[in-house]
């Protein structure tokens, strides 16, 4: 007798990958790692494992890279046109080295901002950490069964082509959004967050 | 006509004092940078901890170096 009604096979397969995959490279510098070794966070328990390590994508370190450039290369564009000829040369030189000074400051605060500002997603919870300034920080947290809702976004250009995007995600704990932003692979991290809160739930 | 209230010469001491005490504050302000690299740097293991406390210690000494040559050069 044929079969009046057959079961779609479940193609939604689940999405967190097994550890030891090679979906991820890790070197210092990487935004998505997928298990990530030699890598800690003050609240991370003893039986807690992190899943996943993000950061915001690295094209976006050209903006601060590109306008440190054009502030080391201003002082030498200045004596050029002779700005501060009028000034004594001692002044000249205290506001070279001051400029210079300034500069890497920027320069470490842009590189810090971005290798800081960064995303975990355990086998427990989301955790935001996020440095501004220098001198503010601020960490965030939502257990995994407290996640209500996970959503992403990529936009723009650069987003498209690059695969760079946000992913909110809601949550029913005492911070009620936590955004990682401009995160590679959106869907991929949308995915995986949906696929813990399923196997918690 | 002589100017009584504000010789020239008083003018570069003020500059002078002025950016003396800008640049002292840096230095504070470079202080809390190394600070708070250290809060990071034991908040996160990111395998990048002992470059970025050098980089801020480097930030601390050139500041203090540029306060020390405005103190001579100005």
């Amino acid at each position: 007798m044929p079969d009046l009604f057959i079961a779609p096979e479940n193609k939604d397969k689940k999405t967190i990958p097994q550890e030891g995959t090679s979906e991820s490279s890790e070197n210092l510098f990487s935004a998505f790692v997928l298990y990530p070794h030699n890598i800690n966070f003050e609240t991370k328990d003893k039986e807690e494992k992190i899943i996943l390590m993000l950061r915001q994508h690295p094209v976006l370190n050209l903006k601060w890279i590109a306008i440190s450039i054009i502030l080391f290369l201003l002082p030498a564009f200045s004596q050029k046109i002779g700005l501060f000829s009028a000034l004594p040369p001692g002044y000249y030189l205290v506001i070279v080295l001051t400029w210079y000074l300034v500069t890497v400051a920027y320069a470490i605060e842009g590189f810090f901002g971005w290798y800081f500002n960064v995303f975990f997603i355990t086998t427990r919870r989301v955790i935001d950490v996020d440095f501004f300034n220098l001198i503010d920080k601020r960490v965030s947290d939502a257990e995994i069964e407290k996640i209500q809702d996970v959503s992403y976004s990529t936009s723009g250009p650069m987003g498209t082509t690059l695969n760079f995007g946000d992913v909110r995600v809601q949550t029913a704990s005492e911070i009620p959004e936590l955004n990682f932003e401009r995160v590679p692979n959106p869907e991929r991290v949308a995915k995986i967050l949906d696929d813990l809160r399923a196997s918690v739930h | 006509m002589e100017n009584t209230i504000l010789p020239a010469f008083n003018i570069w001491i003020i500059v002078k004092l002025f950016s003396l005490a800008i640049l002292g504050m840096y230095i504070i302000f470079a202080f809390v940078i190394t600070r708070q690299v250290k809060v990071m740097t034991e908040t996160l293991t990111l395998g990048f901890e002992t470059v970025a406390r050098f980089l801020s210690l480097f930030h601390f000494v050139l500041a203090v170096l540029v306060f020390i040559i405005a103190i001579i050069a100005l």
